[in-house]
């Protein structure tokens, strides 16, 4: 096992490889790199910070436990991390756990964080983030309605539906002409 | 082809989640054999998996850190012991010591996992428990909880404590479900203070951390419908004194 020093200067597939083994101090690396990513997006849905920290431990938890399930060939560490994220937050969301809070969100958690270190992959991961907003930003109202209810709201389409008044087919038709504009506009702006 | 244009409609739905369970599992059957609607929904995954970078950024907290820093320590304690040695390990009680004074000890950290090791094999949790082949100075870590059996009659539950740091092992406890979630209370005598909520895995047994145990008398147990309130709603499921 190296020290954190060396672990953190390892790429995230590398650390994986350690964390599979079975390192904590792997395991404490990547939680830090992606933790603050993941409360963001778990805050975003679920509305409030004891709800989203419930969201974070429960998927980190259960990163650690079916570590061994990652496969590098099928997405980045970080993209299999959110995912986990965004499916324990929709779990929850659905089970009403936090039905009753996400509503209006808490104000005690507005803070934004502050300034992280100028890395590399930091200022790649700020304007990955800034033409990610630009695409969302710049779609049809009622696209990217649909497609926030759906992602960040976990709504399943039939209950977009009703809430929309909406048919069914519309709303499965403006998830996908939204997600397609967005690619287009992501990859133009690459 | 009538269902291939119906399952090529659902594959947005499918990449954002935004499918039910029936839904979701015959799309995925349905794109393992469909080369069109698997290359079409990488692209259409491509772009959701972009979709969390568009959130503000908010800084998660050092206490959830080191509430699941100290379960997965103690995790992969437990896991190497039980690699290293029999699961059956024998083992033997100590006389009791104040917790104050046991957390004094300054704990390597093989001994911590043979102590965790031993904790674990302890079924009954009887109180604490150290290897009889362990080099001296051992620490017994492991404070057996108070159950209400009435409640809770096959449940058992310990608390391991190194330094400031605490992990409630829990076994036998029912799992939860809809909205209600097991929540951790630390009491330093003056009232019960929110620490963490955790549910158990299907087979009943659970692992949280909590992350400042220093101070604390007692440390409980209650059912909530959210984690949002200030308070226990009913009376403690379980509780380890620690005072």
């Amino acid at each position: 096992m190296g020290t954190q020093r060396d672990l953190r200067s390892l790429a995230d597939e590398d650390l994986m490889a350690l964390v599979q083994r079975g390192e904590p101090d792997a395991f404490e690396v990547l939680y830090d790199r992606h933790a603050d990513a993941s409360f963001s997006l778990a805050y975003r849905m679920v509305g409030t910070r004891p709800a989203a920290e419930d969201v974070v431990q429960e998927a980190f938890l259960a990163i650690w436990r079916s570590r061994v399930r990652y496969r590098s060939d099928r997405g980045s560490v970080r993209t299999w991390v959110l995912g986990i994220v965004h499916h324990r937050a929709v779990d929850g969301l659905r089970r009403h756990l936090v039905h009753d809070r996400r509503r209006g969100g808490d104000s005690e958690t507005a803070e934004l964080r502050e300034a992280p270190e100028r890395t590399d992959l930091e200022v790649v991961r700020r304007d990955e983030a800034d033409r990610v907003r630009t695409a969302l930003g710049s779609l049809p109202e009622d696209q990217s309605r649909v497609i926030e209810l759906a992602y960040f709201g976990g709504f399943t389409h039939a209950e977009i539906s009703g809430m929309l008044e909406m048919p069914l087919g519309t709303v499965k038709g403006r998830m996908r002409l939204g997600l397609d504009k967005m690619r287009r506009e992501l990859q133009e702006a690459v | 082809m009538r269902d291939h244009d119906r399952y090529r409609e659902d594959l947005a739905p499918y990449a954002l989640g935004a499918l039910t369970e029936l839904e979701h599992s015959a799309l995925e059957r349905h794109v393992m054999g469909c080369e069109e609607c698997a290359r079409e929904l990488e692209g259409l995954r491509r772009t959701v998996d972009l979709l969390p970078a568009a959130v503000p950024a908010h800084a998660a907290s050092p206490e959830l850190r080191a509430s699941l820093m100290a379960t997965v320590r103690a995790e992969a304690d437990a896991a190497r012991v039980a690699e290293a040695s029999p699961a059956t390990a024998p083992v033997r009680a100590e006389p009791r010591r104040s917790w104050r004074d046991r957390l004094r000890i300054a704990v390597p950290r093989p001994a911590l996992a043979l102590a965790a090791a031993a904790a674990v094999a302890v079924a009954s949790v009887g109180g604490y428990s150290a290897l009889d082949d362990e080099p001296a100075p051992v620490a017994p870590t492991s404070v057996a909880a108070s159950v209400d059996r009435a409640r809770l009659p096959a449940a058992q539950a310990s608390l391991d404590a190194t330094g400031d740091v605490g992990v409630l092992r829990v076994d036998g406890m029912p799992n939860l479900t809809g909205e209600l979630r097991y929540v951790v209370w630390v009491d330093r005598g003056d009232g019960p203070e929110y620490a963490t909520s955790f549910n158990v895995r299907p087979d009943g047994s659970g692992t949280a951390g909590v992350p400042d145990v220093d101070g604390v008398r007692r440390v409980m147990v209650t059912r909530e419908r959210t984690t949002a309130v200030d308070a226990p709603t009913e009376q403690p499921v379980l509780t380890v004194a620690l005072g």
